[in-house]
């Protein structure tokens, strides 16, 4: 029998800049296999990336591979760890009009893996990013918490969930 | 679930697709020493437009990766193309192939943590058609030893409406028990 899924979570619009936007309590009793992040961002303040952190955890327990189309020249590929998913490398939110960001979190109320995501970056006026990162953890995933320097007003966060 | 940020619940808005546009099958956990799974979407033609699969795991492949394919009705002719564009961490490389099966990458069991898995995601262009050529498109990566990050798009130089697809490790190895793949129909 098939099952209506894709189901939306919660939808965030900043009616004000802010630099942390999380999303907590997520559920993990086993209803939802994946997440997908849905994030159309603009910043101010100072060029940055966006990072995501799950369950609060600041460890240097994330890495991720990337290859970024940027318009010109050899597109470059390399790779990223630190204390969050850098969800872009080569693009970051524009302080006038809006990059959107697609991110599948995988499996992320499994208990027998590492959680994995797929990003997809569009900047129109940038470059074009694709990457794919680890959180080391088999922790089930019960919030994130996506950062800037300051997401601005009229940024829209929307998190589905994705029955398996 | 709560938020810190001040937000609302926002469902779909006029002319946005309804939350039964997308929708779950199937779905198979393995337990082990199993190379495939077959789904028969026969029946399921007047109902979806396009499907989707959901795929996150890993073989048992001793070392490196093995290359997971899928195969449409029983197909295995050499009447499969592709093209990737791939991301190492060092360079971007692209470029095309043909084989017996659409290709995409897993990752083996040996590599760096049992608990590394590689995920993917399949879409599946208008199956059900009965006069066009079959388009896949993939998108999958994972950061571990190795690490890459890959968009592929595939073909099956077919006309035919699917009705079975075979996902399977087509070097010879078996999916590891943590491994799952999804089935979704997307209506059309």
């Amino acid at each position: 029998m098939p099952t209506a899924t894709y189901t939306p979570l919660a939808t965030v619009t900043l009616a004000s800049a802010t630099g942390t936007v999380t999303f907590s309590n997520i559920p993990t009793s086993g209803t939802y296999r994946d997440l997908i992040l849905i994030i159309t961002a603009q910043r101010t303040g100072s060029p940055v990336n966006v990072g995501m952190r799950f369950n609060g955890d600041s460890g240097s327990n994330y890495s991720s591979v990337f290859m970024t189309g940027t318009g010109s020249g050899t597109p470059p590929s390399g790779t990223v760890s630190g204390t969050n998913v850098q969800l872009d490398v080569y693009p970051y939110p524009p302080s006038s009009g809006f990059n959107n960001y697609i991110v599948q979190i995988m499996d992320y109320a499994a208990t027998d893996k590492h959680k994995s995501v797929l990003v997809r970056v569009n900047d129109a006026g940038n470059a074009t990013e694709a990457s794919a990162a680890r959180w080391a953890s088999t922790a089930a995933v019960n919030s994130l918490a996506l950062t800037l320097s300051n997401f601005n007003t009229g940024s829209t966060f929307s998190l589905y969930g994705v029955i398996a | 679930m709560t938020l810190s940020a001040l937000g609302i619940f926002s469902a779909a808005g006029a002319g946005g697709v309804s939350l039964s546009d997308f929708e779950l099958i199937s779905t198979t956990l393995f337990a082990g020493s199993t190379s495939q799974v077959d789904f028969d979407v026969s029946s399921l033609a007047s109902t979806y437009k396009h499907l989707q699969l959901r795929v996150v795991g890993r073989t048992a492949r001793a070392a490196g990766t093995d290359s997971v394919g899928l195969r449409f009705n029983s197909d295995s002719g050499s009447n499969y193309n592709g093209h990737y564009l791939l991301g190492d961490g060092g360079s971007v490389t692209s470029g095309s192939f043909s084989n017996t099966y659409v290709a995409s990458d897993i990752l083996g069991n040996s590599v760096d943590n049992s608990n590394f898995v590689a995920p993917a995601i399949i879409d599946l262009l208008d199956v059900f058609s009965n006069s066009k050529n079959k388009t896949i498109r993939t998108f999958e990566g994972v950061h571990a030893t190795p690490k890459w990050v890959g968009i592929l798009s595939n073909l099956w130089r077919n006309t035919n409406t699917v009705t079975t697809i075979r996902v399977f490790v087509a070097s010879g190895s078996n999916f590891t028990s943590n491994t799952r793949v999804s089935l979704y129909g997307i209506k059309g």
